[in-house]
């Protein structure tokens, strides 16, 4: 008789067991994520007289701040072009070389990871000021007859976010190729494909759901970053993370501030989910095919 | 068309993946490289495919050097292990890959994929994809997939591997017919011996990058080159013994196990007082009483009983262990602790001198 009842309890814990193993990550998610984003909602949409859409239209209406969200999507965009170009290549390769130093070259090209982002922006800087490296470089080298000064410009930032970010790119992509199972070149290459077109027709096909995570995630972290433009770009390469800096611990507007916070995340999450949407109606128009 | 592979050899610095290995295949006829893991039997099938460069050697496709020919360019027809198939194509985008690859019009590649999904009972699959095929019918697009070029030249590395037991014979089988049917010269890589014997027309036996015998199966079977050959082929009991004098071309030696035997043909290095094991196949061994003469005291120390046979365990007076392949009816009876009598056939024994 108590042969039952225990199976009973057993079939009860086995019930919560995965709420239960949920709960400690979902209540901080809830306490810590998703609270202080609701309350960011709230101050943007609201001053002392109850709701409004005040902040928003400051925003819509000031060309300045569109300006600023222009030029942090197209920071975005040229930074993500720049990893995956340089990503692509090399995270294959390392996914594909037999060397026994593969493991060595991938931990290596990680190490960057370990050094905070302000300390590498620095490294930047020493490069990038009027006296520095790269003007020194370029004079030396006879493209440039007058010193350059890559500091406070977007050029400058856009390179420095590059190198911060290139490791994402290449550890997402290389997770992807790896999982792409070599023969699967080979039998293109059988079927009479060129080794190249065996790459773009399979290879690169079956990757492109993770080279656009990837972008994804390059795109969303050189959007949102700070570290790096308040360093090499300071005032002249404003972005919206440093716009919102400003807003809020510098002119104490904190409403204004939260609304450029939403309008940063909801750019992210539309875009998101329209590429998500693009990747998706192209898996099935070539399923339907 | 007829290959011949010359002297092809692959090393990986210091480590050799192939050695010289070297072999012909008439027009049609399939060759099995069979031997264990890392025997270099993958790693030929893969220069011939183009997918790894030869350290020297040749290759030869009827009268084409295609030694230094880019993989693309070798009209092959491959079947992997994995299957390989584009995850993201259907099973008739599969098939029609390579005669996209070559430029063959629409009506006729839709044509030639529809005759092949029907020759290989695909027919109501055409738009799956691989992920909703069962391993069966994934095996049969992967070998549709190959045969659809009509390529000069079949391969196979393992294709049934990964398929269960029943479906692997049969496989086998419709394999070996379509190959026939469509005189592919073919070169086949295993591990399973049974595979090996039941399709191939010529069997190459490999160990350590080393080709060690190539031949018919009965040849290799009954006539292994040495002890590795006759080991990997089928069950094979060793008897150790050492020779006590020439008879012509015959010799007679004493075994361990207590039993003077005469040896047919065993070559000229088995000379008085050499030492050496003697080859006795399981299935070349009768039951008899225990004192008789000519055959071997052995304590029964286990019956299988296997349905068309029964294998007994049994152990021998020098405490080596053997197996005997016979009738159930004749093991009925036997219990674990008797002693029986073993008596090899008539010119059962083949032997090897100790190296």
């Amino acid at each position: 008789m108590t042969k039952p009842e225990t199976k009973g309890g057993g079939a009860r814990w086995a019930l919560f067991a995965p709420a239960l193993l949920f709960a400690p990550c979902a209540f901080v998610y809830a306490v810590f994520f998703i609270w202080p984003q609701a309350s960011l909602l709230a101050i943007s949409a609201t001053d002392a007289a109850g709701l409004t859409l005040a902040h928003y239209q400051r925003f819509a209406g000031d060309s300045y701040y569109w300006e600023i969200l222009g030029r942090t999507l197209g920071l975005g965009a040229a930074v993500t072009a720049i990893t995956l170009v340089l990503g692509v290549p090399t995270a294959y390769l390392l996914a594909r070389v037999q060397s026994r130093w593969a493991g060595f070259l991938l931990l290596l090209t990680t190490f960057p990871l370990l050094v905070s982002a302000v300390v590498r922006s620095f490294g930047w800087m020493v490069l990038f000021f009027r006296d520095g490296l790269l003007s020194h470089g370029l004079m030396a080298l006879g493209f440039a007859d007058k010193p350059v000064q890559t500091m406070y410009t977007m050029a400058g930032v856009i390179i420095a976010l590059a190198q911060v970010l290139l490791p994402l790119m290449i550890l997402t992509l290389h997770g992807v190729f790896k999982s792409i199972d070599r023969d699967l070149e080979y039998a293109a290459m059988s079927l009479g494909a060129r080794p190249i077109v065996a790459l773009g027709l399979v290879t690169l096909r079956l990757a492109s759901g993770g080279i656009v995570a990837g972008s994804l995630l390059v795109f969303s972290l050189a959007i949102s970053a700070f570290a790096t433009p308040s360093l090499v770009g300071g005032a002249r390469a404003n972005v919206m993370a440093t716009a919102i800096y400003e807003q809020a611990i510098e002119l104490l507007d904190w409403p204004f501030a939260a609304a450029l916070a939403t309008i940063l995340l909801v750019t992210v999450l539309a875009l998101s989910l329209a590429y998500g949407a693009l990747l998706e109606g192209r898996g099935e128009r070539e399923a339907a095919r | 068309m007829d290959i011949q592979l010359q002297n092809l050899r692959k090393t990986y610095g210091s480590a050799v993946a192939v050695a010289d290995m070297s072999a012909k295949i008439p027009q049609g006829r399939m060759l099995a490289l069979l031997g264990p893991s890392g025997c270099g039997k993958t790693t030929t099938l893969r220069m011939v495919a183009g997918f790894i460069a030869p350290t020297s050697g040749s290759i030869r496709v009827g009268a084409t050097d295609i030694t230094t020919l880019p993989a693309h360019k070798r009209d092959t027809g491959l079947v992997f292990q994995s299957y390989a198939l584009f995850p993201h194509l259907s099973a008739a985008e599969n098939i029609a890959f390579g005669l996209r690859r070559r430029g063959v019009a629409r009506a006729e590649r839709e044509q030639r994929v529809t005759a092949m999904l029907d020759k290989l009972k695909l027919s109501g699959l055409a738009d799956r994809l691989p992920r909703q095929l069962s391993g069966g019918q994934q095996q049969r697009v992967a070998v549709a997939r190959a045969l659809v070029i009509n390529p000069s030249i079949l391969l196979l590395d393992e294709p049934f591997s990964n398929l269960d037991a029943k479906l692997r014979e049969s496989t086998g089988l419709e394999m070996s017919r379509l190959q026939r049917e469509f005189g592919l010269t073919s070169i086949f890589v295993t591990h399973d011996q049974t595979e090996a014997m039941s399709i191939a027309d010529t069997i190459a036996v490999m160990k350590d990058g080393e080709l060690q015998q190539i031949g018919s199966a009965s040849e290799i079977y009954e006539r292994p080159a040495n002890r590795f050959v006759a080991d990997f082929i089928g069950r094979a009991n060793f008897l150790a013994g050492r020779i006590l004098r020439r008879e012509g071309q015959d010799a007679v030696a004493e075994l361990a196990a207590g039993l003077e035997m005469r040896l047919l043909d065993p070559g000229a290095a088995a000379l008085p007082g050499a030492q050496g094991e003697a080859l006795l196949r399981p299935e070349a061994i009768a039951l008899a009483d225990h004192a008789s003469p000519g055959s071997f005291k052995a304590t029964v120390e286990q019956i299988s009983y296997q349905g068309a046979i029964a294998n007994l365990h049994a152990r021998l007076a020098d405490g080596s262990a053997i197996v005997a392949s016979v009738p159930p009816e004749d093991a009925r009876g036997l219990a674990p602790g008797k002693l029986v009598g073993l008596a090899p056939k008539p010119a059962a024994l083949i032997w090897f001198a100790k190296s």
